[in-house]
């Protein structure tokens, strides 16, 4: 993409010591530590702050991580309820109030179209202008693309398909039966939801991540912070490229916590299917390898429990 | 906690040369092309439902490989199909291979993982509707409509290890995946 080129000549470029793309929690993470070292630098956001948070979510979600769990460097949650899950709203307001007691300029509706390597840094253009800088942070988000299988092309055009990002209730979706295909936690949460507003469900899955909400009395995630599985560095696990590939675990939040695996799920009536390879004329194929990943998905629970009992 | 690397025990043995195989996955990772295999069977029809495979070569490493000898197969129906029973039904052939494949799996990761194997046996069961072959009922699919492996395993490990070392072979067994997954099949007059 260069962008660059529909810019008048004459408009210099700004320039700055180190430029974040993105203002989410980790751009503005990067915002305060570099205005704690007094490192002249700018935030750079297409939209707004929390941008996917405000238009990437459906309506009814509510974090998986408990609300202690929400700390950014020099703001930690305060609230009246630790053990609680953030609706977005809250969300949203969270991360606008960091946002306003950060020293960083944070421009807002600018996209970020081009980055150039140059001979003493980056130049990066926006669709407000352009910029110049010695080091350039992508803070970009690691869920901004939705991974939708190929043969979602080949669908018969009387089935409407969406990813997560796009869903935003029940009520929006055409009557009837839903298929929803991935059951890590966006996958189980729209399954239950859908499930609820009274539509038969179908739930796809692979490998999955089961986890107990609560484990002897505590959130999960008091378990996985104290065990120092949540302080694990990159450098420090055995397999980065699995560890990459870990899908996120079968959780949800919201004002009841419950459990939401494979049991909660087939006893709320949702149909459980192998994992979706294909598609023959209008009929869907499902793998045939469900209980392989049920049984792996419980010897991993049991090994993460042990090693927590320990 | 366990060490990050496994530290493999030399006196286990259940005869599979797993740092042969670790040297291959390392090796492979350089040359990728060496890594597509064809493997081949060739089949001569003899009388009725009986028919007669050979499998003796395949291509593999870059290159046309050989086995130690010619293995020869007779596939045919049983009395109850009004055959001669000549050799096994095609799909019980399926059966063997997900059985070789699985047990495979399994004595080789065990012996990755420094367990002992005293004994593993498998009962493979396929059901299926002969109704569909039969062209009877459109609904009711040729193939199986459930397989079921029942392993009994004796080695030195534990019940869960055990589990583990049966969920692994299944997560890297080709005939598993095979029967699990649809695959693109071809079938033409030359
Ligand atoms: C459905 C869902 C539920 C989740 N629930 C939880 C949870 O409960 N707990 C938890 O800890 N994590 C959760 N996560 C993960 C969490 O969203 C991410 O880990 C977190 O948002 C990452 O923050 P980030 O700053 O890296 O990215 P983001 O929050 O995605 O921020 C990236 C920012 O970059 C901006 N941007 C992108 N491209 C450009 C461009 N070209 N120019 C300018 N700006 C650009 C975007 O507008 C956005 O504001 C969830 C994720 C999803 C999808």
């Amino acid at each position: 993409m260069i962008a660059g080129r529909s810019r008048p000549p004459h408009r210099p470029a700004r320039a700055v010591t180190v430029l974040v793309i993105g203002a989410g929690h980790a751009g503005l993470a990067m915002g305060h530590h570099l205005a704690r070292r007094g490192i002249d630098h700018a935030i750079l956001e297409r939209g707004e702050v929390a941008h996917a948070w405000r238009h990437q979510r459906w309506d009814s979600l509510h974090l998986l991580t408990p609300n202690w769990e929400c700390r950014l460097p020099g703001q930690a949650y305060a609230g009246p309820d630790p053990d609680g899950y953030l609706s977005m709203p809250a969300l949203i307001a969270f991360l606008d109030g960091y946002a306003r007691r950060l020293a960083s300029p944070i421009h807002t509706g600018t996209r970020v179209t081009a980055v150039q390597a140059t001979d003493d840094g980056y130049r990066v253009e926006t669709d407000r202008g352009a910029w110049r800088c010695r080091a350039l942070v992508m803070a970009t988000g690691a869920c901004q693309v939705p991974v939708v299988p190929a043969l979602a092309e080949a669908l018969p055009p009387w089935i409407e398909s969406l990813s997560a990002l796009a869903y935003r209730r029940p009520d929006r979706l055409p009557p009837g039966g839903v298929l929803v295909v991935g059951a890590s936690a966006s996958g189980v949460q729209l399954a239950d939801e859908l499930q609820r507003s009274g539509r038969p469900v179908t739930l796809a899955m692979g490998e999955h991540l089961r986890l107990p909400r609560r484990y002897r009395g505590r959130d999960i995630e008091w378990w996985l912070d104290a065990a120092g599985l949540l302080d694990q560095r990159f450098h420090e696990v055995e397999d980065i490229q699995r560890a990459r590939r870990t899908p996120s675990p079968q959780l949800v939040g919201g004002p009841a916590p419950r459990d939401l695996d494979l049991n909660a799920l087939s006893a709320n009536g949702i149909r459980l299917v192998g994992r979706l390879v294909g598609l023959a004329g209008s009929r869907l194929q499902f793998a045939g390898s469900l209980a392989m990943h049920a049984a792996s998905a419980d010897l991993k629970l049991g090994r993460l429990l042990d090693n927590l009992d320990a | 906690m366990q060490p990050a690397t496994p530290i493999i025990d030399q006196t286990i043995d259940n005869g599979v040369n797993v740092t042969a195989l670790l040297e291959a996955r390392e090796a492979l990772a350089q040359a990728p092309e060496a890594a597509r295999f064809t493997w081949r069977a060739h089949c001569d029809w003899v009388r009725g439902t009986h028919s007669r495979t050979t499998v003796e070569s395949y291509h593999g490493l870059c290159e046309e490989q050989r086995h130690k000898s010619r293995f020869t197969f007779e596939v045919d129906h049983p009395k109850v199909f009004a055959a001669e029973d000549q050799g096994p039904t095609p799909v019980e052939y399926v059966l063997v291979g997900l059985a070789g494949c699985l047990t495979a799996g399994i004595a080789a990761v065990a012996q990755n993982r420094g367990i002992q194997l005293r004994s593993v046996k498998a009962r493979v069961e396929g059901s299926m509707d002969i109704q569909g072959i039969l062209g009877m009922d459109p609904e009711v699919r040729n193939g199986f409509d459930d397989v079921r492996v029942i392993y009994e395993i004796d080695a030195d490990a534990s019940r869960t290890e055990i589990e583990a070392l049966v969920a692994q072979s299944q997560k890297r067994s080709a005939v598993y995946d095979l029967l699990t997954n649809p695959t693109q099949v071809r079938v033409e007059v030359a």
